[in-house]
């Protein structure tokens, strides 16, 4: 029994998707020991939804993060987006237009962010920062006045609270963006490219991947991710909120590196990434629940983010310890 | 150990005799422009001014006296912030954690205030709350090897909840009536308290930055981190400093806004504030690529936020728009900056790093008959002038890397091409292989004339390159690279299947057993240098141009590629192979081109010259016995290692060198001499063994430690560890001397400048001042300021890697000069090069290194090149598996 358990950690392919899953297995476990009311039917329901809004930022996210480098603008796009789809409905627009017009203004700003990065070559950080300031601001200068009561579309609504066999059908929609990215980034040439690009641009370059036009891509898919998780949240909220999307950078990345996405770039699964979505909202839950002030769980966030970098840097080693380990005590059983 | 020269070509050319005072002509506009520090500055300054006349004759209200003193006084704590972030930014680093450290520093100051009564108390706890934050950050950041916007994005929600905890999430109230809300309403002669605290906070911040040993440092630093520590400098202890000093600004920022509004709100500042911050200190021309920047700037720049903040108010705008504002104007704020640098011929960092290309040519040696196919390639007079990352050729430069270079191939031909270093072997692959355009001269491909402007035209062409450096990205799977740029696929799907298939059978055919689903990475070099050629082959390669193949393979794994190869060749295949090796020249290759000094110095059937015949063109000298040499006695050994191990060692390392004594270290590329070097300067940590100098076990010593008491390293690669480009030669020279330029941590410019001046003579570099960036200087003259800044104390050992690759003539042996001088004073130096005649003309003993281990000792009497070579070349019996 011990030779299969080694066996399976000592076959890398293996190893791979083992950690997140395990991760978020024996932590929702625990959790659901310690936690009172945590394990119900209605709660976990509740962590998928919240799940949902940073697993789709997220998906984005890793695409971004695999060309090297990294999105701090996608909560301003997540405000600015709630916000003009409020406006326009105030002016009895209907729903599919706003939410092209939503969705329209995340890949705009993502097709800035491409361009300042991919041509003007300025640091993502940099570029996305600036481009956070931008939504932000704008998202806060169009807002509607609070005196205006929005009603929201009752096709829209119903998405927000609606669901299906038990299951909302905003985590449905959070599958459908997962599926929709990964078979862009795991069939076609440009998921490649994406990776190539972050791996070694100069390669990339020399064999002609139009790195500007990669790089671009990457930040457009992020706008719009996050623009679809804009409406989402209005949508889930009913309220229009011109901060909604605050918090959502920290979290996308942090579900992103705990996911087992590598911050240098090449590396990353998108399901992963989800999972990671889902383990961060776990944890804010039991937090919650457990009636922890708002700015613990924010404290808890960072955290988790450096505890998940510090892993992924140390990891290698530490597998490989245990793996010379693992195989002397194969070798002793053995003889 | 292969050497990453990003500007080849610029300055390794003998033909450097030609740049009579060691500065191009481009060095002029360079020099000032490059003197970046001021410029900026009084930029700004201008900026400002011209900003507060316009708003002046346009906004109403705007030039009251009340109004401007308002502006500076909003201005100060921004500027306080801002200058402790310039520290950071500086050092290349980024703090997002200030936004927050408002909030906890104005917490705890009110909370303390509250609690004890005292003021001074109060401050002392805000700002060492600020201070503690930014230690925490620093320590993070260089212990653990986080980028620091990870780190001090996590540290700003941190701090935050913490200040949330100490306030329980409400606004404390701050006492009425406390010596600081007088000091901030304060009024002394009509200029508010606040803006004489900013500016009494300037004005150390100035001496900090510019008259203390940490300030140069910190410079340094953000230039170049690796050179700096290479040099001495202790980069960690700068790096936490710099994390602190921005903590601690953030914190005394804090308690003056506190001060003036008179209650602790743990929300104050936040991502804003952040933002604000870093645009003052963006806008005022503070590099975030690190090293450029000044306080003045830094000041005016916070100034110049304030007023648009100012006119915002004014003029009734939604105040949203501001952080919208504020995002564009660090965006041009930084566009400007990364445009002047380029247009001061300065290095920047950009976010991509392309052309990492470097090489030393092998020597293609043939076997057999001489091919009769027909001329597939063929160059004539090919000449290129020194050129910059773009291939174009440098601003005003006379030096010619090829003065009139000729190559001609044939189908199912391998020709070598051979040359001393700076020859010109690289240039002219790049050339041909479509990497850099030539000047003047003909190349003609299948009898058409071409001159390629990209890797891609020559490759449509049918000429594919192996570059020495890899080209493989090292995370993808070997399908992937092989295909990558041109992935099968129907509509925007990948054919996986196919590309696998199709990979599959080009590797069989080439014999290379490999899954192509294995990550590029996991492969040996020699493995991924055959993908490369299964790759180039699956192009319809005609000509396959390999550039120094086999620097880094044993010798079953060249033979392997050898025969490769001459498969290739039956196949009509046009092989060009550059190597050092004259034996593998001998046994491989049909024809030899000897290059030299740029131009030709020969085409022969292999098979009817003599490896001295080629030596001899290469050359073109007798072997001098013109060397230097040292009259000192020998005395007592140095340095001494036992058993010395780490990575890249095979067996347990154990030499020593004498007091005047030159020692010589030989052996090949990649044989580990490098490595050791480094973990005898202590620059990488050996695992086992000792280290002993002067009697003292040093292998605990950390390499500050180390070159600060008594060795002295030159690396190999000069142009991005030996030096830092955009700084001056005065800078340079005192690098090693911080702590010896004034009274304890003070420097003085009086005793830098003469120094490096009496440097200057010592060691005849041309410069026309020496407040000239180094970038300016040629080759040789660099590589003096390399190993001169070391001269200013005598040292007992210093090692030497490689001191005279790619230089002239003349430097060369001013070089050897200086050692024998070095020597005379009783130093002891440990010399890596792998110039055999240097090798055996300088040494008085010689080790030879051979993967990873001393595979022989000689004194110079002993030594020969033969008996040297045999030590140095791989024996049979080394294995190539796939390595992890």
């Amino acid at each position: 029994m011990k030779s299969k358990v080694t066996d399976l950690l000592l076959a890398r392919r293996a190893a791979r998707p083992l950690g997140p899953i395990v991760l978020i297995a024996v932590a929702v476990f625990l959790i659901g020991l310690w936690v009172p009311h945590f394990a119900t039917f209605g709660n976990l329901i509740q962590i998928l939804i919240q799940a949902s809004f940073t697993a789709v930022v997220a998906f984005g996210m890793t695409l971004v993060i695999v060309t090297g480098g990294i999105d701090l603008s996608v909560g301003g796009v997540i405000s600015l987006v709630g916000v003009v789809e409020a406006d326009l409905f105030l002016h009895d627009i209907p729903w599919p237009v706003a939410v092209l017009a939503g969705l329209a203004t995340g890949a705009a700003s993502g097709t800035v962010s491409g361009l300042v990065v991919g041509r003007l070559k300025l640091p993502p950080f940099i570029a996305t920062f600036g481009t956070f300031g931008v939504t932000a601001g704008l998202a806060l200068y169009l807002a509607p006045p609070i005196s205006e009561t929005i009603s929201y579309p009752g096709a829209l609504a119903s998405l927000g609270s609606g669901s299906f066999v038990s299951i909302p059908y905003l985590v449905f929609a959070a599958f459908l963006v997962l599926v929709v990215v990964e078979v862009l980034y795991g069939m076609t040439h440009w998921g490649v490219w994406l990776r190539a690009t972050g791996d070694a641009l100069p390669v990339a370059r020399l064999r002609s991947v139009p790195v500007p036009r990669v790089l671009c891509l990457a930040y457009i898919v992020s706008g719009l991710c996050a623009a679809i998780a804009g409406t989402l949240l209005a949508a889930y909220l009913t309220s229009p909120n011109p901060e909604q999307g605050g918090p959502y950078t920290l979290w996308a990345i942090a579900a992103c590196v705990i996911g087992g996405v590598d911050l240098s770039g090449a590396r990353g699964k998108l399901w992963a990434a989800g999972l990671g979505a889902v383990f961060l909202a776990a944890i804010q839950n039991a937090l919650a629940l457990e009636e922890v002030q708002p700015f613990y769980s924010d404290m808890v966030t960072g955290l988790l983010i450096i505890v998940a970098v510090v892993v992924a840097t140390y990891a290698p080693l530490i597998r490989k310890e245990l793996m010379t380990a693992l195989g002397r005590i194969r070798l002793k059983a053995a003889s | 150990m292969t050497r990453l020269d990003e500007n080849i070509g610029m300055s390794e050319q003998p033909s450097e005799a030609a740049a009579s005072d060691g500065s191009p002509k481009s060095g002029r506009l360079g020099l000032l422009l490059g003197q970046a520090r001021v410029v900026p500055a009084a930029g700004m300054v201008g900026l400002l001014i011209v900003m507060w006349a316009i708003a002046a004759v346009a906004i109403p209200r705007f030039s009251t006296g009340t109004n401007l003193l308002n502006i500076l006084q909003q201005s100060s704590p921004l500027a306080i912030a801002a200058i402790g972030m310039t520290f950071v930014l500086l050092i290349a680093g980024i703090d997002l954690s200030v936004g927050s450290i408002y909030g906890l520093a104005s917490v705890v100051l009110v909370a303390v205030l509250t609690n004890t009564g005292s003021v001074l108390l109060g401050v002392l706890a805000a700002a060492g709350a600020g201070l503690a934050t930014g230690l925490l950050n620093g320590t993070i950041i260089e212990r653990v090897r986080i980028p620091s916007f990870i780190t001090t994005l996590g540290m700003f929600y941190v701090a935050l909840a913490v200040g949330e905890m100490i306030s329980s999430g409400v606004a404390l109230q701050m006492p009425a009536n406390t010596f600081l809300g007088t000091l901030v309403r304060g009024r002394p002669f009509g200029v508010p308290a606040l803006v004489i605290v900013a500016a009494v906070i300037a004005v150390a911040a100035w001496c900090v930055l510019n008259r203390t040993s940490f300030g140069r440092a910190v410079v340094s630093v953000g230039y170049n981190r690796e050179a700096t520590r290479l040099s001495g400098g202790r980069v960690r202890l700068v790096v936490v400093g710099a994390f602190a000093l921005s903590g601690l600004a953030a914190a005394l920022s804090a308690i003056l806004l506190t001060s003036q509004v008179g209650e602790g709100d743990p929300a104050l500042g936040g991502l804003t504030a952040t933002f604000e911050i870093i645009a003052a200190a963006v806008v005022g021309g503070t590099s975030l690529f690190g090293g450029r920047g000044t306080i003045l700037g830094t000041v005016v720049g916070a100034v110049i936020i304030e007023t648009i903040n100012d006119w915002i108010t004014l003029l009734n705008i939604n105040t949203f728009l501001y952080q919208a504002v504020l995002g564009l104007l660090v965006l041009i704020a930084i566009i400007v900056e990364v445009e002047r640098v380029q247009l001061a011929g300065g290095r920047r960092r950009p976010f991509d790093r392309s052309a990492a290309f470097l090489a030393e040519g092998a020597d293609f040696v043939s076997e057999g008959e001489v091919a009769s196919g027909k001329t597939i390639l063929n160059a004539r007079h090919i000449q290129k002038y020194a050129y910059d990352d773009e291939g174009r050729p440098v601003r005003g430069t006379t030096v010619l890397l090829l003065v009139d270079a000729n190559l001609e191939l044939r189908a199912g031909e391998i020709h070598a091409l051979i040359g001393e270093n700076g020859a010109g072997k690289t240039t002219l692959i790049k050339v041909l292989g479509g990497a850099v355009p030539h000047e003047s001269g003909s190349l003609q491909v299948h009898g058409e004339e071409r001159r390629f402007g990209s890797t891609v035209e020559a490759r449509a062409a049918g000429i594919s390159v192996i570059w020495q450096e890899l080209s493989v990205a090292p995370r993808l799977t070997v399908v992937e690279n092989m295909f990558l740029g041109r992935e099968l696929r129907r509509g925007p799907w990948l054919r996986k299947r196919e590309m696998l298939s199709q990979a599959t059978q080009m590797l069989s055919t080439l014999g290379v057993s490999v899954d192509p689903r294995t990550t590029m990475a996991r492969l040996s070099t020699a493995h991924q240098q055959l993908v490369e050629i299964a790759k180039a082959i699956g192009e319809h390669t005609q000509i396959l141009i390999l550039d120094e193949p086999t620097s880094s393979l044993s010798r079953v794994e060249v033979e392997r590629l050898f025969g490769l190869l001459k498969q290739l060749r039956s196949e009509g295949i046009g092989i060009v192979f550059v190597t050092h090796r004259i034996e593998e020249v001998l046994a491989v290759s049909d024809r030899t081109t000897v290059l030299k000094d740029g131009v030709n110095a020969g085409t022969l059937v292999t098979s009817e010259t003599t490896r001295d015949e080629l030596i001899e063109r290469m050359v073109g000298r007798e072997l001098a016995s013109n060397y230097p040499r040292s009259t000192a006695p020998i005395g007592a050994p140095v340095l001494v290692t036992s058993d010395l191990q780490f990575p890249g060692s095979a067996n347990g390392l154990s030499i020593e060198v004498r007091s005047g004594e030159i020692v010589g270290l030989a052996g090949l590329v990649g044989a580990g001499r490098t490595e050791f070097a480094r973990v005898l300067v202590g620059a990488d940590k050996a695992r086992t063994g000792t280290v002993v100098l002067d009697g003292s076990d040093i292998t605990a010593w950390p390499i500050h430690r180390r070159l600060d008491a008594a060795m002295a390293f030159v690396p190999e690669d000069r142009k991005s560890q030996g030096v830092i480009l955009p700084l001056s030669v005065q800078r340079n020279l005192t690098m090693t001397a911080w702590h010896h330029l004034g009274p304890g941590p003070l420097v003085l410019p009086s005793h830098e400048r003469r120094i490096a001046t009496s440097l200057v003579k010592l060691l005849s570099i041309r410069v026309r001042n020496i407040d000239q960036l180094l970038i300016t200087l040629s080759g040789g003259n660099q590589q003096r300021v390399s190993v001169g800044k070391w001269l200013g104390q005598d040292r007992h050992v210093y090692v030497f890697d490689e001191p005279t690759r790619g230089i002239d003539v003349a430097a060369r042996y001013a070089l050897y000069a200086l050692m024998v001088h070095i020597a005379e004073r009783g130093g002891a130096i440990l010399m890596i090069s792998s110039d055999l005649p240097e090798v055996l003309g300088m040494s008085d003993r010689i080790y030879v290194m051979r993967e990873g281990e001393i595979s022989g000792e000689f004194t110079r009497e002993e030594a020969t090149e033969q008996t040297l070579l045999a030590r140095m070349l791989p024996t049979a019996s080394m294995s190539d598996a796939v390595t992890n």
